[in-house]
């Protein structure tokens, strides 16, 4: 009888546990908010701050990042009276960024990640705020910068992000190796000026490999090379792959880039490169970007996006004297603000969350300490007041910094921080003309709203996977393999994609 | 006799029986009260845990947005389903899974019954501990550092198997990541180095379980080892196999991610023995993020696996009754 009133006992002992578990403390709700005012004003009748959550990207673990955040807590409690959190996330974050927006985690102000599903699921699946209303209340710093482009970033009308402040085409070029040029005798030219077009390369690649038998002579991550790459190429994707203006300052008509001549070229010349044994073998699923084989020093070219000063760039990631041979022509097109800032629809007050956006867009400090930590102690202004450059305090270098990311295409401003030692100073201004001086897509501010196309869309991005990147890196042959490219292409609906394309732009261009 | 008379003994036992029954009935409840009382713990977890989420598979037939959250959103009928079976590659992903997990399944039944009859004869007992957790190893390895194993023997420029064993013997080497041929050996090869050890390590526990007094009455009888296993071994094995099996075919339709996604490289030149149905969606959707759509297959998957769990389930009944799960 002992023996079962304890295993009664020890029974509901069990089962109140299990409900202790259940019956956690109601959040206490996080104060601020537009009402305000209810704690004891403590210096003249000011408002409670507002608790703004912010997310960004940090390439590397550094160890002054605590350090780093409370300086920018402190400087934005002072300019903003907004309390500061800040999530730092790794480059790969969507999933992250996805489990924290389905949740209903407390995020206000985030990066729209480029490797994502893009920024018509962010809207169609309610995550993200209409930035539009928004900015015309606090949207001044955006607007000092982008003038009438501040809400460029719009699919039919909905504002889901603010551009990073960067280069507005993504035009391709190759990057090669100056150490190795020169020993070949390769002579290419003030910026490459004697190469012209894309097959100049073969006879570069040719003598180098020759040279260098052993030396990978064009390699890089499988999405990077001139025909796998669904960015640029001096043509407008209007927001996704299937359906593009092939000459998009000219002709508004929407033809299938797979089918172009331009990609049949590249595709062909892909191919005869990777025959003569120039392009890395496993170049159809390697992960390992240009940039790191370089490094490691066994490449000579890849293909990588570019910009004014790219192979200054190169250079400082590489550290061998880099040349970027651009072969296309940047046109200023939507893809590039794809990826841009948002704001979570989890946010408790958007209007403080576009506020404080505003303002980064603004803060140089601000730009700074996301960017190279805190002043003084992990960088410094070379020539203060005079020249934007800045490099490492005194006896202090990349590995003994405490903080230094180097991310600036991330950064909201770039520009408006400090420039890294190395860069030429007129970096800002080379990037401005850079921007002002393209050519401009008869569809720049149209993006294709493919909500009622989910299905087609679904089946032609498993077509492009199978088939993108294998003739994109020249190792099947394009003969057999292009034809039935298309083929599914079109199975999988890429002319109702194309169809829906055409109207939803004939519409926009008259609107206009 | 009158009928009274008959009737008044009977309804006697009657109310008697009752209350016999009665008094049994609380007496069982006494007894078995602090058994159901330790259970409800469990219950109500799996209840929470298990079965309220179920509800959500509503998702699959609807438009989801997250701000208006699952119930709020509004029905979209089996538009969620038409992307998977909208092109050719509804026939190559389902045969794929099916094809690869069938195989999977009986090769790792044999090999996991093999190696078990095989440690389990090992007289040492260091060497039988050893040998144990050699085969159990891989399956503790991550699938992403299996890939890159596998990217070792298979790479075309560094690779082992080109660079060691083809070029020296004067053959060409073989572009591993872009000929189909070779891919579906290759899976059932990675897949059964990587999970053998865990069906091996179930059955060394069945065959652990068997009484000896069944060998020690053979060996009486002049029974060589190969009739030993052939009659004993693998009959009192049985049950453990053929419950391994069931849940494995539970499991028929979803295919293991890692496998078909990361040890393949995601080439897209071998999507046509590589791509499964799971891979299928993580490619169609990943540029899209509709949760609906990603729930459909979800729902899709499930609903197959548990006609197929009753289907065979209903084949042991019919031809081995004691060993059916229920």
């Amino acid at each position: 009888m002992k023996k079962r009133i304890w295993a009664v006992l020890l029974a509901a002992l069990m089962v109140a546990a299990v409900f202790a578990g259940c019956g956690s403390e109601p959040v206490a709700p996080s104060e601020g908010g537009e009402s305000g005012g209810t704690a004891a004003p403590s210096e003249g009748g000011s408002e409670e701050p507002y608790d703004v959550t912010f997310m960004y990207v940090v390439g590397s673990d550094h160890p002054d990042q605590a350090k780093v955040e409370e300086a920018m807590k402190a400087l934005v409690l002072e300019e903003l009276n907004m309390n500061l959190n800040v999530v730092t996330v790794p480059s790969t974050y969507s999933t992250q960024l996805m489990l924290m927006l389905t949740s209903g985690e407390a995020l206000d102000v985030f990066p729209m990640p480029a490797d994502g599903s893009g920024p018509l699921s962010y809207i169609t699946n309610g995550y993200i705020q209409d930035l539009g209303p928004l900015l015309d209340l606090h949207g001044d710093k955006v607007e000092a910068i982008y003038g009438d482009e501040s809400k460029i970033a719009n699919i039919d009308g909905f504002v889901f992000a603010i551009p990073m402040n960067k280069e507005r085409d993504y035009a391709g070029g190759m990057i090669m190796r100056k150490d190795i040029l020169d020993q070949c005798g390769i002579d290419v030219g003030e910026n490459c000026s004697k190469l012209t077009k894309l097959e100049d390369m073969t006879a570069v690649f040719a003598a180098v490999h020759e040279k260098f038998p052993d030396m990978t002579v064009f390699g890089g991550d499988y999405i990077f090379t001139p025909a796998s790459i669904f960015l640029g190429r001096g043509i407008d994707n209007l927001g996704n792959e299937f359906g593009v203006l092939l000459d998009p300052a000219e002709n508004t008509t929407v033809t299938n880039w797979y089918e172009s001549d331009e990609y049949i070229r590249r595709v062909n010349l892909m191919r005869e490169w990777y025959q003569a044994g120039y392009v890395q073998k496993d170049m159809a699923t390697s992960t390992d970007s240009g940039t790191t084989q370089m490094r490691a020093g066994n490449l000579f070219c890849d293909f990588d996006l570019t910009k004014p000063y790219r192979a200054v760039e190169a250079e400082q990631a590489t550290g061998f004297p880099c040349v970027c041979f651009d072969f296309d022509e940047p046109v200023k097109n939507s893809c590039t603000v794809l990826d841009g800032w948002s704001i979570a629809s989890n946010s408790e007050n958007p209007e403080k969350a576009m506020e404080f956006l505003n303002w980064v867009y603004g803060s140089a400090e601000f730009n700074n300490l996301m960017n190279w930590g805190i002043e003084g102690e992990h960088f410094v202004y070379v020539d203060k007041g005079n020249s934007p450059i800045v490099d490492f305090p005194e006896g202090k270098d990349l590995d003994s910094v405490g903080y230094h990311q180097n991310r600036g295409w991330e950064l909201p401003n770039q520009y408006i921080a400090g420039i890294w030692a190395g860069n030429p100073e007129d970096l800002p201004d080379a990037m401005a003309k850079y921007n002002k001086d393209m050519k401009i897509s008869k569809a720049y501010g149209f993006i294709f709203n493919g909500a009622d196309y989910e299905t087609e869309l679904a089946n032609l991005n498993s077509v492009r996977e199978k088939y993108a990147y294998a003739l994109g890196s020249g190792s099947v042959d394009p003969e057999t393999e292009l034809a039935k490219f298309n083929a599914e292409l079109y199975a999988a609906g890429l002319q109702t994609i194309m169809d829906a394309k055409q109207e939803q732009l004939d519409a926009w261009l008259a609107s206009k | 006799m009158t009928m009274q008379q008959t009737a008044q003994p009977a309804e006697a036992s009657r109310a008697e029986k009752a209350k016999r029954s009665r008094s049994r009935r609380i007496y069982l409840i006494r007894k078995w009260a602090p058994a159901y009382l330790l259970m409800l713990p469990g219950l109500i977890y799996f209840f929470i845990n298990n079965y309220i989420p179920m509800t959500g598979i509503v998702v699959a037939f609807k438009k989801y947005k997250v701000n208006t959250g699952i119930y709020g959103s509004p029905w979209n009928g089996f538009k969620n389903f038409d992307y998977l079976f909208a092109t050719n590659d509804a026939f190559t992903i389902t045969r794929n899974t099916l094809c690869y997990n069938l195989a999977f399944i009986v090769v790792n039944m044999v090999l996991g019954v093999l190696f078990a009859i095989f440690i389990t004869e090992i007289k040492n007992k260091y060497a039988k501990k050893v040998y144990q957790s050699a085969v159990l190893f891989p399956f503790l390895i991550s699938i992403i550092i299996v890939s890159y194993i596998v990217f070792g023997f298979l790479s075309v420029d560094n690779g082992m198997i080109n660079k060691s064993i083809l070029e020296p013997l004067g053959l060409e080497g073989i572009a591993w990541y872009t000929e189909k041929k070779y891919w579906p050996f290759i899976l059932v090869f990675v897949n059964s180095w990587k999970e053998v050890g865990y069906s091996c390590l179930v059955y060394i526990a069945g065959i652990t379980g068997i009484d000896d007094a069944f060998y020690e009455a053979a060996k009486i009888d002049g029974a060589g080892k190969l009739r030993q296993i052939w009659s004993i071994t693998l009959p009192c094995l049985l049950p453990t196999i053929i419950t391994i099996v069931l849940l494995n075919i539970g499991r028929v339709f979803y295919s293991n991610f890692g496998l078909f996604y990361q040890v393949p490289m995601n080439s897209g030149s071998l999507f046509d023995v590589t791509n499964t149905i799971d891979t299928y969606v993580y490619r169609s959707l990943m540029k899209i993020g509709n949760i609906g759509m990603a729930s459909a297959a979800g729902f899709y998957q499930s609903v197959v696996g548990f006609c197929l769990v009753l289907f065979s389930n209903t084949v042991v009944r019919r031809v081995s009754p004691e060993n059916a799960l229920f």
